[in-house]
């Protein structure tokens, strides 16, 4: 699809919609939908080059639609030097790097997006934009490279600085020089490379800017790079608190930071799903008068009529969520075996694709097999949600980073009682907030991130007590049809775009 | 070849190596082996035709030896220009490899296919050269075909070889071919006499190189598939190096650039047979050329063994986790150590090549030069020492990867020759002083582009140089 007309909003995503299915990319594909008097042009940031198959059928309302790489496919800087100053270029890099600067952040959205004349033996008048060879693998990016090596992290290893180098300020410079979509507003769907896009675009086209954060992306960057196996830490500071030096790992953080920092001080809206999750915005320097909360919302239609089944032969527990490890499914095989102990003939159910990571798939399948419960855990692939909530009695989730997860919304929907980790806005779907008024009670328990005995006995205390369960779920369920329906929260998105607008 | 004998060849290859072991022995082993790799064929084919002039002059016209000398000499211009491309692309594909096998069936495939490709071009342009001179005596141009088709493959042969770090065997593969060459020589001579059988003889000698060469893997089972996935694989590193193929051509060339303008110009001859030469510069010339043999060398040893290691050494201190200061010390201390082996090097060829400037008349006297080619020779040995000097400096760029530069290089070298011998042959007659003049240029042009390689090592071992991040 090509760019049409100006677009009423451009909606900047970073490694999900509409590439893969679920989480984030179903919410964008509702909030497109759900939006049909405004148009929508689709930023869709990938890793690399490579051909992606498309998930979803794009809703009519997007009349623009493009991929933006933030590797392109490697080649060769062009013949002849490109004239970028290297000292500008480095220090300017090492600003917006080290200190979040947005003068830094400026200068590289010039020097991404100026034409620039090239040394001999290229014709020394003829200008271009520099394209994404210069940006990386050029002498004046050498020279930027140490500059950054030098000032961030010169006791961290070179190679690993070199490849985090490349890696970063070439998806950061792949970000400012890449082609902008005409829109009113440009929608950024988390911090990082989308955010940066965003706040870049509504600058060069004098527009507005919003970032929506389900999950905060610092956080969601943090957690993977401290589980990350290719990066090796090789400065060891032991117990010492105050050594200041920086290893790779810490200079993928701090780029993250940055990112977050650079794009909140430049955003118009900063919007949230849950309170919890300002308290992060803040730290990294969200202004109050930017941000609000919008709650995600199910269409509550489509759960009428879910009956549960009766006389089932054996009590059912749920979880619905990709196999992979941020969901952490082996705290729930624990907590299997704990809830075996006091209900002998309870099944697990875990819900999910489990294509996604099929190394953390077999180490779950293991797990089962040396707790023994072969009988009570069952991986049953992806199902339609609509025919397996009447099943549940309970619904798990052991997630160690979630926003504010869809799964629980859907089962207060079906008047299904859960049991989730204190992460993210659980605590509030399950328990309520302060100011809720009537306040309607517990929907289900929040027990502590991978702690399976907790969980386990949460689970048990549902299940042996019927009408504990039944009031859990009446309470859920009233929880969403007041706070987080579909309807609530299309409104509040097209009263934030309302505003946004010229 | 019968299992028994490859066997017996590898025993032998083993005790010829166990006997030149040793703190003396060593190093002197080593110098031969890179003798052999750098000029081995050129040195037989002087040691050769020397003899086969002593022995022969009895019996043979001066014209016919002349034909046969004239032979050889265009056998070995054609070859190197076909095996070295070929050899260096066979090579990059081997050292590529994280542990290059020694005696795997990836290797057999490899060398059946370069080496095969290069007897076939070479065969091809020999062919070429005789309808181009028109040669008139057809079983001279022949034996001419033949001898130029093995010894591509034979040089193609030693390339590989040496990539696999099978030196031993490749020293003991030439010395048999050169003793089956000067026998054979020696032995027709006794029955009886022509020009093509001895050179004939001299292809035997040539042909059991090769043949030795490949004996190793003549026990491998060679699949179709892996032939094709060979050639495949060659192809594609060809896309990847053909700067440096490209330049090793280019450098063959150049020092063959001056040759062809001399037997163009005023005065070359054309010998009986019908081959165009240049007496007067081709004596001193190749003269000085063999004077550069042992600063070639000791070039060989140094950056088959302490430049090689001293690059190991400085890429294993990257990868284990040196922060920017440590590399560039390492960097720093790697310059060091390819200086002090390049200063050696020319400070030995140097000394020799000012021994001869003085020995030069006497030299002249015994290989009967005329007082023109005298002073040509002196000029050429100047020449012949600063080529060293442009050779060992270009060498540094292969070292770092620096393919594009070393390609400019070798083109300017041979442009300069071309132009330089061109202009000055007109002007004043024939001289060596293209030649010498053109390596000046070149070798000065290489040692900044060195330097400046050497400066900024990190960016070309990280970037430049840093295969990996462009072909994936």
């Amino acid at each position: 699809m090509t760019a049409q007309d100006k677009a009423d909003v451009c909606i900047v995503v970073e490694g999900c919609y509409p590439f893969i299915t679920g989480g984030v990319s179903s919410w964008l594909d509702w909030l497109i939908r759900v939006q049909p008097d405004l148009t929508f042009a689709i930023v869709a940031i990938t890793a690399d080059h490579h051909p992606r198959e498309i998930k979803y059928e794009l809703p009519p309302n997007v009349s623009d639609f493009r991929v933006l790489p933030l590797a392109p496919e490697a080649r060769r800087p062009r013949i002849g030097r490109p004239l970028i100053d290297g000292q500008i270029y480095g220090e300017a890099l090492q600003r917006f790097w080290g200190a979040a600067d947005g003068d830094a952040f400026e200068t590289l959205c010039q020097i991404a997006t100026t034409p620039i004349g090239r040394n001999l033996p290229a014709l020394p008048w003829k200008i271009a934009q520099p394209d994404h060879a210069d940006f990386i693998s050029s002498q004046p990016a050498w020279e930027a490279l140490n500059i950054c090596a030098r000032a961030l992290a010169p006791e961290a290893s070179y190679s690993d600085t070199f490849w985090a180098w490349r890696t970063l300020v070439g998806g950061v410079m792949s970000i400012l020089s890449a082609p902008l979509p005409q829109a009113n507003i440009y929608h950024a769907i988390s911090t990082g490379y989308a955010g940066l896009y965003a706040v870049r675009a509504a600058r060069e086209m004098k527009a507005r800017s919003a970032i929506t954060e389900h999950g905060i992306y610092t956080n969601e960057r943090r957690i993977d790079l401290l589980m990350a196996e290719w990066l090796e830490d090789r400065i060891h500071k032991g117990f010492a608190v105050h050594d200041r030096r920086r290893d790779v790992r810490d200079l993928w953080t701090q780029m993250f930071d940055s990112f977050a920092q650079v794009a909140y001080a430049q955003a118009d809206r900063i919007t949230t799903l849950y309170g919890a999750n300002q308290t992060f915005q803040r730290a990294l320097g969200a202004r109050d008068d930017q941000m609000s909360i919008i709650p995600n919302g199910i269409m509550l239609e489509k759960f009428e009529g879910l009956c549960p089944v009766q006389n089932k032969a054996r009590p059912t527990v749920g979880l619905i969520g990709r196999l992979v490890p941020i969901k952490d499914i082996e705290n729930c095989i624990r907590a299997a075996a704990v809830i075996r102990q006091a209900v002998s003939d309870v099944e697990v159910l875990i819900i999910g694709p489990t294509d996604e990571d099929p190394s953390y798939f077999e180490a779950c399948k293991r797990r089962v097999a040396e707790l023994q419960l072969g009988d009570t855990v069952r991986f049953t692939g992806r199902m339609n949600i609509f025919e397996i909530l009447p099943f549940l009695d309970v619904m798990l989730l052991t997630s160690i980073s979630e926003a504010q997860p869809l799964v629980l919304l859907e089962a207060g929907a079906a008047r299904i009682p859960c049991v989730a980790t204190d992460v993210g806005s659980c605590r509030e779907i399950l328990e309520g907030t302060a100011e809720e008024v009537p306040a309607l009670g517990r929907g289900g328990f929040v027990v502590p991130p991978m702690d399976p005995e907790a969980l386990g006995a949460a689970v048990i205390r549902l299940l042996s007590n019927d009408a504990l369960r039944k009031s859990c779920g009446e309470a859920l369920r009233k929880r969403v049809e007041t706070s987080f329906t579909s309807e609530i929260s299309a409104a509040a998105y097209g009263a934030l775009y309302r505003e946004l607008s010229p | 070849m019968n299992p028994r004998w490859i066997n017996r060849l590898h025993e032998a290859t083993a005790k010829t190596n166990s006997w030149l072991d040793g703190p003396l022995l060593t190093p002197i082993r080593k110098v031969l082996e890179a003798l052999i790799v750098a000029a081995g064929p050129w040195v037989l084919a002087v040691v050769t035709l020397a003899l086969i002039g002593r022995t022969a002059e009895r019996w043979l016209t001066p014209e016919a030896l002349e034909d046969i000398r004239l032979t050889v000499v265009y056998a070995f211009m054609i070859a190197p220009m076909v095996a070295a491309p070929l050899g260096v692309t066979a090579a990059r594909l081997i050292t590529s490899a994280a542990e290059p096998p020694p005696h795997d069936s990836g290797v057999a495939a490899l060398m059946l296919v370069t080496c095969g490709l290069a007897g076939i071009t070479a065969q091809a342009l020999a062919v070429v050269v005789v309808f181009t001179l028109g040669l008139s005596d057809p079983e001279l141009a022949l034996a001419f075909v033949v001898l130029t088709s093995s010894s591509a493959m034979m040089w193609t042969a030693f390339t590989i070889m040496n990539a696999c770090r099978l030196r031993p065997h490749l020293v003991l593969s030439f010395a048999a071919g050169m003793v089956l060459a000067l026998t054979l020589c020696q032995f027709s001579i006794q029955i009886s006499i022509s020009g093509a059988l001895l050179v004939w003889c001299f292809t035997a000698g040539i042909a059991l190189s090769f043949a030795l060469c490949l004996a190793p893997f003549c026990a491998i089972g060679l699949q179709p598939a892996l032939l094709r996935k060979t050639v495949v694989d060659l192809r594609k590193t060809a896309r990847a190096t053909w700067p440096l193929a490209a330049g090793a051509f280019l450098a063959i060339t150049g020092i063959w650039a001056d040759k062809w303008i001399a037997w163009a110009g005023p005065n070359g001859l054309v010998s009986t047979a019908g081959f165009a030469h240049s007496p007067t510069y081709d004596s001193a010339l190749f003269l000085a050329h063999l004077s550069a043999v042992p600063g070639l060398a000791a070039l060989t040893v140094h950056f088959e063994s302490p430049a090689r290691h001293a690059m190991a050494q400085f890429q294993s201190i990257l990868t284990n986790g040196a922060s920017l200061k440590a590399a560039e010390q390492a960097g720093e201390a790697l310059s060091v150590k390819l200086w002090k082996g390049i200063h050696r090097t020319l400070l030995t060829q140097l000394a020799l090549s000012g021994l001869l400037l003085l020995l030069a008349p006497a030299a002249a006297s015994l290989a009967g030069l005329l007082l023109d080619q005298f002073l040509i020779l002196r000029t050429a040995l100047i020449g012949s020492l600063l080529h060293i000097l442009f050779l060992s400096t270009s060498a540094v760029l292969i070292l770092c990867n620096r393919k594009q530069a070393f390609l400019t290089l070798q083109l300017l070298f041979l442009a300069t020759n071309v132009a330089g011998t061109a202009i000055l042959s007109a002007v004043y007659g024939t001289t060596a002083l293209g030649f010498t003049i053109a390596s000046a240029l070149a070798s000065i042009a290489a040692t900044i582009y060195a330097h400046a390689t050497l400066r900024d090592v990190l960016r070309h071992c990280y970037l430049t140089g840093n295969e990996a991040l462009f072909h994936k």
